[in-house]
């Protein structure tokens, strides 16, 4: 076997075991948080108070102002010197959530608005309460319009992830510089950790392409007009 | 299709509401008086921003008055609590100028979805969803989606899921004015069904005199949120007074052909089988008057109120 063979086959495992134990985990629990606070804070810009509006806004205008990898240097290094210490994944997790949060909190939001007003005016005039309506009726359609910018988030965030490296969290990208460092052999180690990225993108789009498939089927933007 | 029973005294009465919307110059609606008897069918016309859709709206209470007493039935909707205003809007149909069908949902789920709001048993509405489709002679298509319908079917929808929770009131908001002529006499011709048949009480906005010459017994001409006049098309005939109602009822969609064609001609061309062929009579002769023609389509009107 020729040495470069070698190497990457040595390293493979390495790489796999950190995307499967921290790589993936981080993406998929800081997305799914992200959803929540994103869909919290969308909810908050159309439908709440003005002071929670004011907050919302300025949320959302702080995270998508400021690069994320000083983001999350503030959360790891910069909060313990207010004594708040996080471990390296709390502190990633945090980090991406609040990233996430920030901009598909714009997806909804933008996807709710557009259900047409006609919506609401039919769900409350035979009788649905808010809830209902939103439930029932406005979410539905609103899901068929996200999922397609919901899903190229999260295929940005699984590659987003690899900064989680600089806060010492021991993921795909942290795993290669560390075998690099003692083969020195950088070439070879991240053209494969490029590989094994657009693995487990490749795999996570085809899930987002049935996703899609699912959710786009009777909500499609063009039957509008009903 | 069970009936509903023709309710007495007014079926719909605003007192003094107004509304204005934050940021514009005038109210949208000027405080208002409008008294709807049971069984009528009564148009609201006047010219795009008149107010129309806003005072239609006030009924239900999609749009809160910001003063004034909304009455429909026996209800006094402006004074009820959330949970009693939607049990009141259940007995209120309304139907759109863009139809608003749930999209995401089924034909035969948008009709169902009142009655499972209100509770019903499955059984009962699975039994009134098939009877409301049924009326309007979309049974074949219960399972298809609002995006595979014409605009037609789909205000045919629309309609049978207005009714059925089995309404007193059915509100309507430009119902035909996205719908070819064809089209328009057919939703026409099940507006006016509804009235003869189960008693419902239409409450109807439209810009287009040519439905209120064919449906309506009474009509609101409005005007910068204003009722300015209401017409009687029952009664021989009173010659609109103002401006408006003048321009209205002597312009036309109607050629002069149309408008002096006699009610058994019509009849033969786009009537309900039971409309009674002498109902032309009361065609006045001054110029104005001309313009109104007692159609079939509001003859059985006659047959309800003064037989
Ligand atoms: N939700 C709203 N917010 C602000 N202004 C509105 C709203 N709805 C209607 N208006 C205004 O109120 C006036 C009357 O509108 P509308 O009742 O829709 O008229 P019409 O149905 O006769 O065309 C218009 O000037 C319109 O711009
Ligand atoms: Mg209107």
């Amino acid at each position: 076997m020729p040495h470069w063979l070698s190497l990457m086959v040595d390293s493979f495992w390495p790489l796999l075991y950190a995307g499967v134990v921290f790589t993936v985990p981080l993406t998929l629990l800081s997305f799914a948080g992200g959803l929540l606070l994103g869909f919290a804070v969308a909810l908050a810009r159309l439908f709440g108070p003005s002071p929670l509006v004011k907050v919302a806004r300025f949320y959302v205008w702080f995270i998508r102002g400021t690069p994320l990898l000083v983001q999350l240097f503030v959360i790891f290094y910069g909060l313990p010197n207010i004594g708040i210490v996080l471990d390296a994944f709390p502190a990633a997790l945090i980090g991406f959530t609040l990233n996430v949060g920030a901009y598909t909190s714009e997806v909804i939001r933008a996807a709710i608005a557009s259900v047409p007003r006609g919506q609401w005016e039919a769900a409350y005039s035979i009788g649905m309460s808010w809830t209902q309506a939103m439930r029932r009726t406005i979410l539905p359609q609103a899901t068929g319009l996200a999922v397609p910018p919901l899903s190229n988030s999260f295929i940005s965030l699984i590659k987003d992830t690899s900064l989680a490296a600089a806060l010492t969290v021991p993921e795909i990208f942290q795993a290669a510089q560390r075998i690099a460092s003692v083969t020195y052999e950088p070439f070879i180690l991240y053209s494969e950790t490029a590989l094994i990225y657009l693995f487990f993108s490749s795999v996570l789009s085809s899930a987002q392409t049935r996703l899609e498939a699912r959710f786009g089927r009777h909500s499609s933007p063009l039957g509008a007009a009903g | 299709m069970p009936t509903s029973t023709a309710k007495t005294g007014a079926a719909i009465r605003l007192t003094g509401v107004t509304k204005h919307f934050a940021g514009s110059a005038t109210a949208a609606v000027h405080p208002t008086d409008l008294a709807i008897e049971a069984g009528e069918i009564h148009g609201i016309i006047g010219f795009s921003g008149a107010g129309k859709s806003t005072l239609l709206r006030l009924v239900n209470l999609l749009e809160r008055p910001d003063a004034g007493l909304v009455e429909v039935g026996d209800d006094e909707l402006s004074a009820l609590p959330p949970l009693a205003l939607r049990a009141a809007r259940r007995r209120i149909g309304m139907i759109f100028q863009q139809f608003n069908l749930l999209h995401n949902l089924s034909v035969a789920e948008n009709v169902a979805f009142p009655l499972r709001i209100a509770g019903d048993s499955p059984a009962s509405i699975k039994a009134r969803v098939a009877e409301c489709l049924d009326y309007v002679g979309l049974s074949a298509k219960a399972a298809a989606y609002p995006g595979q319908l014409s605009g037609g079917q789909k205000q045919r929808v629309a309609i049978a899921r207005a009714l059925a929770p089995n309404p007193g009131v059915l509100l309507a908001d430009e119902p035909t004015s996205a719908l070819d002529p064809r089209t328009t006499q057919s939703i026409l011709d099940v507006l006016a069904d509804i009235n003869q048949r189960f008693g419902v009480t239409v409450l109807l906005v439209t810009h287009e005199m040519s439905v209120v010459r064919r449906l309506c017994h009474r009509v609101s001409v409005m005007d910068e949120g204003r009722i300015v006049e209401q017409i009687d098309l029952r009664t021989g005939f009173t010659a609109p007074r103002s401006e408006l109602a003048r321009w209205l009822f002597a312009s036309g969609e109607a050629s002069p052909a149309e408008a002096t064609q006699p009610a058994t001609v019509a009849a033969a061309t786009s009537a309900p089988a039971t409309a009674p062929a002498n109902t032309s009579a009361a065609v006045p002769a001054n110029a104005a008057a001309r313009a109104i023609v007692v159609t079939p389509a509001n003859a059985p009107f006659r047959e309800v109120y003064h037989a």
